[in-house]
């Protein structure tokens, strides 16, 4: 059985007019891409609206492809920037005062999830969904990042255009408080 | 270096709710994704005209050079190259007198007529039934460079071959003529550029006459006096026939 080709072969293979490439390519990340548009957006409405830009972006860009980074770190930063442009374009002061010390963060405590949590895993991920939309927009897409686009700390920060530091802060940040909303109503 | 990671929380966070983009958006990239690259393949990268560009050309420059060389091959060589002696006009006169068919006709000097002639001739020719094409390919070799004739062609096509037993028709008299006046003003009314046309036929005639009938040429130029052309004649004779036994009278 042959080794599925990677997400790099599969655009340059679009790139030379294998459509049925693309379409590989589309139903490997559709659904990780757009549940971080959604979790990003807030709504289903500009979710929609975003992933179909995202997309369109890379069919458009397939006559200067080149293979730099990985194919995710690639489009999720397109996506990253698409999200950036309708904040400000709506007005949202997106990103801002958001950073926190490092030295808060060495204090929160690693929490253990509840047990019921632990029983009723419906529920624990109910949990999970409303805390991270209650998280600050940096923070929950460093998550998302991480658990949609399997983004390495380095690619997370490339995507975003931010150091690696920066980067694994917000990750431990969201990571901390999702702990800690799943300890809490137990 | 570690990185921040929960293995709990991803586990929680892969069984909530995924959800996912609507069919018709689904829909409505794929059908782009596909006009975009049905519109306009995108140029060879670098790296395939860099392992492809050297194959490639060597490859077009072989079947280039090969179907050059079949055409060059194929095409029926004018001339070889190899210089002979110029024919006279003379004789290629009186050798057209031969043509007409008329062993005893008088043997005419080769008198110049000027180019007007020649419309004359042709027309004569063309009343005996001759084809045009036949006509424009002995214009053909008339109105080229007055040509270092190669009589002995080993390598000439048929098509050739048929062009110059073409030049020889009008031996075939117009109606109420006399064969022999006709055939000769034919050929005469075409010099001189004709001259080597005629020229060029009579050695290819006597490539094919019967050695028997060759001496017996022979013999009447002899006997009319015309010793140069005879010996010449049979100079040409042995060349063709070099195992031929001669008679006493002509060795």
């Amino acid at each position: 059985m042959g080794v599925d080709p990677g997400d790099e072969e599969l655009m340059l293979r679009y790139c030379d007019g294998d459509a049925g490439a693309f379409d590989a390519l589309y139903r490997r990340h559709r659904g990780p891409l757009y549940r971080y548009l959604l979790r990003q957006a807030g709504n289903a409405g500009t979710a929609e609206e975003l992933f179909q830009d995202v997309w369109m972006r890379v069919v458009n860009s397939r006559e200067r492809y080149e293979v730099r980074a990985k194919f995710t770190s690639w489009v999720y930063a397109i996506a990253h920037n698409r999200l950036m442009d309708f904040h400000r374009a709506s007005g949202r002061a997106w990103f801002l005062s958001h950073e926190e010390s490092e030295a808060v963060l060495e204090t929160v405590p690693a929490d253990e999830i509840a047990a019921d949590l632990r029983l009723d895993r419906k529920r624990a991920a109910e949990r999970l969904l409303s805390a991270l939309s209650a998280l600050p927009d940096a923070q929950r897409e460093a998550f998302v990042l991480q658990q949609e686009g399997d983004l390495s700390l380095d690619e997370i920060a490339a995507a975003t255009g931010v150091s690696r530091e920066t980067a694994k802060s917000r990750l431990r940040y969201a990571l901390v408080k999702l702990r800690a909303s799943l300890r809490q109503e137990s | 270096m570690t990185e921040p990671r929960d293995e709990e929380l991803s586990r929680i966070y892969r069984e909530a709710d995924a959800p996912e983009p609507p069919r018709r958006i689904d829909d409505a990239i794929l059908a782009a994704s596909r006009r975009a690259a049905g519109s306009r393949p995108r140029a060879a990268r670098p790296g395939l005209v860099r392992r492809w560009g050297a194959p490639v050309a060597l490859a077009a420059t072989v079947i280039l050079t090969f179907t050059l060389t079949l055409i060059v091959s194929e095409q029926p060589p004018e001339f070889d190259g190899v210089e002979s002696p110029p024919v006279p006009r003379e004789p290629a006169a009186s050798r057209a007198d031969k043509l007409a068919q008329s062993p005893s006709a008088e043997p005419r000097p080769a008198t110049p007529v000027p180019i007007k002639s020649l419309s004359k001739a042709e027309a004569q020719r063309n009343a005996t039934g001759q084809r045009p094409a036949e006509s424009a390919a002995a214009g053909e070799i008339a109105g080229a460079r007055e040509p270092a004739f190669v009589p002995d062609a080993p390598r000439a096509p048929d098509v050739l071959r048929e062009r110059r037993a073409t030049e020889l028709a009008p031996a075939a008299p117009a109606p109420g003529a006399s064969p022999g006046r006709d055939a000769a003003s034919t050929v005469q009314g075409a010099a001189p550029a004709r001259g080597v046309v005629a020229s060029r036929l009579e050695t290819s005639e006597a490539k094919e006459r019967p050695p028997e009938k060759w001496l017996e040429d022979i013999r009447r130029l002899k006997a009319q006096g015309k010793e140069p052309e005879a010996m010449r004649e049979l100079a040409e004779f042995k060349r063709r026939h070099p195992d031929y036994r001669l008679p006493e009278d002509l060795r």
